[in-house]
């Protein structure tokens, strides 16, 4: 396997090449966005897989469980970019929770300890907890970490050992009344709560303006372009949008 | 060869070099194992939904199970797990046909543009 250093060197080249600096925490969602030939499913999956992704020519597809916490789902992006950048020559990974095949469960090693470097890289990390944490790291530390970054519950902690932050004996400890006590402590809790269920069904990217491409130029029939966007969960472009409370421009702004 | 003789072939073909066994492929399809065992054997023929489900699982267009001189797309994620669940299959189709999609709407960009 590939050394740590060289995993989360590697992190901050991709995410330098997504004109992000190596100390900033980063909307990893976003960023996915703006990949041209990336095109994003969020679909709910069963509780073994994290996420997929698969190559076809120029395109590049991630699918992520959506059905899992927002910090889960952004270690799943992460963790899929990984697949897409590093790991040459792979076609397609469907992400298992005890994956037995051994080159596969490197593939996967590596990619987690991608995503986590991507979400939070070393030195980052080493600079906020130095800057902004107690000495000897709590359970407010971790939240404050975990927000900041945007991590998971498991991920954080993972990472914290494994930086010998924690010891596993403290991080034990810590594993519990995750929403509760960072309500407590002044933070939102989306991190750690599956997304609102009209957002677990959805695909982004480039499908979706190739899509519109063929309609602007009248190359598919009404009905065919609808199909195409039934397919990839978008009835909210065939049957309307639900445009309230939708920005408006404001005429008077003074800027 | 007959369409349906073909369509069992092929079937055949993508379903064992994606390492797939009939008995997944039955659950997936949701119907009997025995049913899949005679289809590729062309004693039975599949109902185009089936078919259609088939091609999705494995990224191909169901053209590919109906005429000879449709080319072969090979399947984009390795299916070679055995650990793999009928609702995990769901998924891969779904992200399969996704891809199959994305990329006849391509073809069909590039051919008008010529």
């Amino acid at each position: 396997m590939k050394e740590k250093i060289q995993i989360n060197a590697e992190a901050i080249e991709l995410r330098n090449f997504f004109a992000e600096d190596c100390k900033s925490p980063v909307e990893v969602f976003s960023l996915l966005k703006t990949v041209e030939e990336l095109t994003v499913v969020f679909y709910p999956m069963s509780e073994r897989i994290s996420g997929l992704c698969l190559v076809d020519n120029k395109n590049k597809f991630i699918g992520i469980n959506s059905s899992q916490t927002l910090g889960r789902q952004r270690f799943t992006a992460a963790h899929e970019l990984c697949h897409l950048y590093y790991h040459e020559n792979l076609p397609g990974m469907v992400c298992i929770k005890g994956e037995n095949d051994k080159k596969k469960k490197l593939f996967e090693k590596e990619a987690n300890i991608f995503a986590s470097f991507f979400l939070a890289p070393y030195e980052a990390l080493n600079s906020f907890i130095k800057k902004k944490c107690n000495k000897k790291l709590e359970v407010e530390d971790v939240i404050k970490i975990e927000q900041y970054f945007g991590l998971s519950r498991q991920a954080t902690l993972w990472r914290l050992i494994d930086d010998e932050y924690l010891t596993l004996i403290k991080a034990e400890t810590m594993r519990n009344n995750i929403a509760l006590l960072a309500r407590r402590y002044g933070y939102s809790t989306d991190l750690y709560f599956p997304t609102s269920e009209e957002k677990q069904y959805i695909t982004y990217g480039k499908y979706l303006k190739i899509a519109e491409k063929l309609k602007k130029k009248n190359l598919v029939s009404r009905g065919k372009y609808e199909e195409l966007l039934l397919d990839a969960f978008r009835s909210d472009i065939v049957y309307g949008l639900d445009v309230a409370g939708e920005e408006q421009y404001d005429e008077k702004a003074v800027f | 060869m007959t369409g349906a003789a073909l369509a069992g072939k092929r079937f055949k073909e993508l379903r064992e070099s994606s390492g797939v066994t009939q008995a997944q492929m039955a659950q997936y399809l949701g119907i009997d194992q025995s049913y899949i065992s005679k289809f590729e054997k062309n004693e039975r023929q599949f109902g185009t939904d089936t078919l259609q489900k088939a091609a999705d699982l494995f990224g191909t267009t169901l053209d590919y199970f109906l005429t000879e001189n449709v080319e072969y797309n090979k399947p984009l994620i390795a299916l070679r797990a055995s650990s793999l669940t009928a609702e995990d299959l769901e998924i891969i189709a779904m992200m399969n046909k996704l891809a199959s999609n994305l990329r006849s709407m391509e073809q069909l960009l590039e051919s008008k543009a010529l």
